[in-house]
């Protein structure tokens, strides 16, 4: 009885704890995925500054968030969205503004997949 | 390579774990779904051992998932015998009053030579020796031998041999009664509920409930919880 009590409740835990990391990873993507928008905006108008600062923004959030996503993100896609970061601090800072806009344009495709991936749909799931 | 030894050493502990947790039994008193489920952890817990990029959660949460799911199916098959029966199937009879029930050979896909073989592990070289046999939900093959044949006990000294007779079934098991059993014991439920009557028993009192064809029964009541 007291196992069968104790595993109820690890489900349950673990639903929660499902349900929790979903909204992180949604919440996390947005986030990103709101100041890429802006640095890609930023970047068709070649304005310098306002890139870089949206460039580091996004590093910051994505610092701020990239332990917890390790845990139930595969790390492939982590290693991508860290890829586009380091490439896009170099272009922001030769001002290549095109490959700029190039590489916000796929790291807000991969901040798509990475929400895409992670939720329960029958294509995920089969 | 440290990685490798860290998430090998974690996993290792969580499944030793989970197996202490499950009070699980040896490979082959495995039922089906157990079997399944050990098969399972086993193969999950070696992909993030060889593959870094799955995150560590990646196996742990199934590993957890599957050895809670497998307590509360026990759990529930040990309540309620129709979920039981659901989950694991149920025992079958294939020789009974000394005869081969050759069409539940074939339903099972048990060839004489496995039965031979079942048999031959059990020390009994003829079949003639043997009254009734029943093949376990895991697999294994019980068997009953003729009283001719029986071991002879302290009890058996000076005495006549009994007339063979199949070994008591449980007709009665968590309150549900086993219609098979009853049946192959040569007796109904009206009978069974006369029984019960007799004694100061209902249904729902029962937890275990024996009888063999000669009549004779036994009664486990179920603890007052």
């Amino acid at each position: 009885m007291r196992r069968y009590v104790i595993s109820i409740f690890v489900l349950v835990l673990m639903a929660v704890g499902i349900t929790a990391a979903l909204f992180y990873v949604k919440d996390t993507t947005d986030r990103l995925y709101t100041i890429a928008a802006s640095a890609m905006q930023a970047a068709k108008n070649e304005e310098y500054e306002e890139t870089k600062e949206y460039l580091l923004q996004l590093k910051e959030a994505w610092k701020q968030r990239e332990a917890m996503f390790t845990l139930f993100v595969r790390h492939d896609h982590i290693d991508l969205l860290t890829d586009s970061l380091a490439k896009l601090a170099v272009y922001v800072e030769h001002r290549n503004f095109e490959e700029v806009e190039v590489q916000l344009g796929t790291m807000m495709y991969q901040l798509k997949n990475v929400w895409e991936s992670e939720l329960p749909t029958f294509t995920n799931v089969f | 390579m440290s990685i490798m030894v860290l998430r090998t050493l974690v996993l290792y502990l969580l499944i030793v774990f989970a197996l202490r947790f499950m009070g699980k039994r040896q490979i082959g008193e495995l039922q089906p779904g157990e079997l399944v489920t050990t098969i399972l952890i086993s193969n999950i817990a070696a992909l993030p051992i060889e593959d870094y990029k799955i995150p560590m959660l990646g196996a742990m949460i199934p590993i957890i998932l599957l050895f809670c799911l497998e307590i509360i199916v026990s759990y529930l098959g040990s309540r309620h015998t129709r979920f039981r029966y659901l989950a694991t199937g149920s025992p079958k009879i294939i020789i009974k009053d000394g005869l081969v029930d050759q069409k539940m050979m074939d339903k099972l896909r048990i060839s004489a030579g496995d039965l031979l073989e079942e048999m031959r592990q059990k020390d009994i070289y003829d079949i003639r020796q043997v009254q009734f046999a029943i093949i376990e939900t895991s697999g294994k093959i019980s068997f009953y031998k003729k009283a001719d044949y029986q071991n002879a006990e302290k009890g058996d000294v000076l005495r006549k041999v009994p007339q063979s007779a199949n070994p008591p079934l449980a007709v009665v098991t968590a309150g549900t009664i086993i219609k098979n059993a009853l049946h192959c014991c040569g007796k109904d439920e009206r009978w069974l509920l006369e029984v019960l009557k007799t004694n100061g028993l209902e249904l729902k009192d029962i937890y275990l409930m024996t009888c063999d064809s000669t009549g004779q029964y036994s009664i486990v009541e179920a603890m007052k919880r």
